[in-house]
């Protein structure tokens, strides 16, 4: 079912992050290889979406060192954003654009140049029901969004992905049909870091689960280990200990 | 890319019923105001021409009437008598200064509801015929109207305000912008695109429709004029779109940004022109009228009990109407001299009224820098015609058509008055004195017009260039990665 990873893709060596009053991020390292799908858990607060965010080139680490497909995102915001996609919990698209406008656009605006013909395929391979293609976006479920976005990740065939909270708050089905689209990237070749607190899809999908708990990295889990762990049980146990 | 931009964007103000709505409200604005500025003219327009044809109506008549009036026994009251240069002076002569509203009137009606655009000239004091208004400075004059410089100056803004409040501040709070920036999109430039097509939606049809009725229901207007009236529409505008790009690049939320633009627009459209407005009229109080009326009329009292004093100085200050037999002078002559005496003895207050109209001129030329709304009225009332150099211009020429009808009548009236021909024999009527009206001195209507000065526009171009040159700045801070701030950075 998975494939094995590869060379790393990013590369987070040492992060450390402060804001006025708190340390967000006290050290942080991590590695994510290409083709793999590597799960961050941690609870609320912990620095997951401060990691995404210096990832993704809005912030500045204060210490520590960042590559993501070989290019710091601070330095080279614009190599970097080439080759990256990300999926926030709530995808964020046009509501009075059509899904077909909303991925057709955002695409553009990455340099794909496509027709609107593969923009409708790329939809299809995402499970988007025909009628909902060329409907606003205002009418959508979150899981449709999602799938928008996977489309415009695809339409764009980057290299890493990023997902914060992307199953939360989803249905089973529409979050195992979520599962599948970010397998399959996987089998393509994409590094995938997706923060997430949902442990069963963690388990399910991941490869390697990071736990990180007040901006420090407490575990890392193989996919072996994944396997024999009863991951719940084991996060829990870092987190009271951490806490 | 900008193509790409422009088209969505243009996709998102089209599925905007609001847009619909503010398209549509800035045209009917247009037509408005429009048609409120040009039936204003119009009114005007129909009273001028009225009055010019009464005069030239009044000279056809005595013409025609001259024969019968020359062969009449009947006694004739001479303050009646058309041909007679004592009632013609004094009552019944239809003599006008005209003031006719340009074709470009309707740009903004300004000053005209209230400062006079015809006299009916008479020898009288000049007091009573070219001074018989208030002066009110010229920033109390530029509030109110419907007009297209008043859609334009207040109503226009809010508009602006209305569709760009939210331009990359929306986008930012509901998360677009971030996925656009991942996707290497520039917030600059889609800020650029919001603003100049939020703006374009107003300005394109306002423009294209008062230009467009211009041309159709005034067709003599200059193409210049509706160039730089639309030059100034343009860069008026501009500042304003300028003003809410530097608003929304700062980062706050849309309702901040309402509110920011909306005191903003408070500022510059209402609180500013009234501050300055109140500083000139306390800084340069305009004397009371009811002073110079007292002052007149004492004038006048006095000038009337010297009768003889009166004459004797009228024919000292006028030595060629003073030749042989003088000394006989009837009830015109002395009404001519107790005039001039009025004139000169109030020459003083005049001369303190100028100044002080002088003095809140010059204040109002700097001060109305402060304000863009009032810089862009004056500018706009001055190219209408219906501002304060125009009709300082036709009151000038009014002040000297008056001194040449005084002249005339004088100089006629004393050789009528020594020839006898106003009491040629005992309880016969007076000989006619004039037979042909169009003799009279006529208004010359092509008073010189001071061209309307466009270096306020430089102001508005710096302003606005500065507001641009600050609004890709905040854009770069805002897209840059964040050192410091909140968690979540800048661009959640």
């Amino acid at each position: 079912m998975h494939t094995q990873p590869k060379r790393p893709v990013i590369q987070i060596d040492n992060l450390v992050k402060a804001f006025a009053d708190q340390t967000v991020l006290q050290g942080l390292s991590l590695t994510v290889n290409q083709g793999e799908i590597l799960a961050l858990l941690g609870p609320n607060g912990a620095g997951k979406t401060t990691t995404i965010n210096c990832l993704l080139g809005f912030l500045s680490p204060d210490k520590g060192r960042i590559s993501v497909a070989g290019y710091c995102p601070q330095e080279n915001a614009a190599l970097v954003r080439q080759q990256l996609a990300y999926i926030p919990e709530q995808v964020a698209l046009y509501p009075r654009l059509s899904g077909l406008e909303n991925l057709a656009y955002f695409s553009k605006v990455a340099g794909v140049k496509v027709a609107d013909s593969d923009f409708r395929a790329l939809l299809e391979i995402v499970s988007l029901p025909n009628h909902a293609m060329d409907k606003p976006v205002s009418g959508y479920s979150k899981g449709m969004r999602q799938k928008v976005g996977i489309a415009i990740a695809l339409a764009k065939k980057a290299k890493v992905l990023i997902l914060d909270e992307p199953t939360s708050g989803l249905d089973p089905s529409a979050s195992h049909e979520f599962s599948q689209l970010i397998q399959r990237l996987a089998r393509q070749g994409v590094a995938i870091l997706m923060a997430t607190h949902d442990l069963f899809r963690a388990q399910e999908d991941a490869h390697r689960v990071a736990i990180i708990n007040k901006g420090q990295l407490v575990d890392t889990l193989s996919y072996q280990q994944l396997q024999e762990t009863q991951l719940e049980a084991h996060y829990l146990k870092h987190i009271k200990v951490g806490a | 890319m900008k193509r790409l931009l422009i088209s969505t964007e243009f996709k998102h103000l089209c599925r905007e019923k609001v847009t619909f709505i503010i398209v549509i409200f800035s045209a009917v604005l247009a037509i408005l105001a429009f048609f409120n500025g040009h039936l204003f003219s119009e009114t005007q327009s129909k009273v001028v021409k009225t009055a010019l044809q009464s005069q030239q109506d009044s000279i056809t008549t005595a013409a025609t009437q001259l024969p019968e009036r020359l062969s009449t026994t009947e006694p004739v009251n001479w303050w009646q008598d058309r041909y007679d240069l004592r009632a013609q002076a004094f009552y019944v002569m239809l003599n006008y200064a005209t003031k006719p509203p340009l074709a470009q009137s309707p740009i903004a009606i300004g000053q005209a509801d209230v400062l006079p655009y015809y006299f009916r000239m008479l020898v009288q004091e000049k007091q009573q015929v070219v001074q018989q208004y208030d002066y009110v400075h010229p920033l109390n004059l530029l509030l109110g109207q419907f007009d297209l410089s008043f859609v334009l100056i207040y109503l226009l803004p809010l508009l602006i305000i209305g569709i760009c409040f939210n331009a990359l501040s929306n986008e930012q709070h509901n998360g677009q912008l971030r996925l656009f920036l991942l996707q290497g999109g520039s917030a600059s430039q889609l800020l650029t695109i919001q603003i100049l097509l939020r703006g374009a939606i107003i300005l394109i049809p306002f423009l294209l429709i008062s230009n467009l009725l211009f041309v159709l229901v005034r067709p003599h207007i200059d193409p210049a004029v509706l160039l730089s009236f639309t030059t100034i529409a343009l860069l008026y505008c501009c500042f304003w779109l300028a003003l809410c790009a530097w608003v929304n690049s700062r980062g706050k939320s849309a309702a901040t940004n309402a509110a920011i633009l909306v005191t903003c627009w408070l500022s510059f459209v209402v609180v500013l022109p009234a501050l300055i407005n109140t500083f000139i009229t306390h800084a340069n109080p305009t004397p009371s009228r009811m002073q110079y009326l007292d002052s007149f009329r004492a004038h006048t009292d006095e000038a009337k009990k010297a009768a003889e004093k009166t004459l004797a100085q009228f024919f000292q200050d006028h030595p060629e109407l003073a030749n042989a037999n003088g000394s006989r002078s009837d009830f015109a002559t002395k009404k001519i001299a107790t005039i001039s005496a009025v004139e000169q003895a109030m020459q003083e207050l005049d001369v303190q009224y100028h100044q002080i109209q002088q003095a809140q001129l010059d204040k109002v030329m700097w001060l109305k820098y402060l304000s863009v709304a009032t810089l862009t009225h004056s500018m706009l009332v001055e190219l209408s015609g219906n501002g304060l150099s125009r009709h300082t211009a036709f009151m000038s020429q009014v002040q000297m058509h008056h001194q040449a009808l005084k002249s005339f009548f004088a100089k006629e009236i004393v050789k009528a008055n020594q020839n006898g021909d106003f009491s040629p024999c005992k309880g016969c009527n007076a000989r006619p004195t004039i037979t042909d009206l169009s003799t009279l001195p006529q208004f010359d209507k092509h008073f010189s017009t001071p061209n309307v000065s466009f270096t306020p526009l430089f102001w508005l171009i710096l302003l606005s260039m500065l507001l641009i040159y600050s609004t890709f700045k905040n854009v770069c801070t805002l897209t840059r990665p964040q050192a410091t701030g909140r968690r979540g950075g800048h661009i959640d």
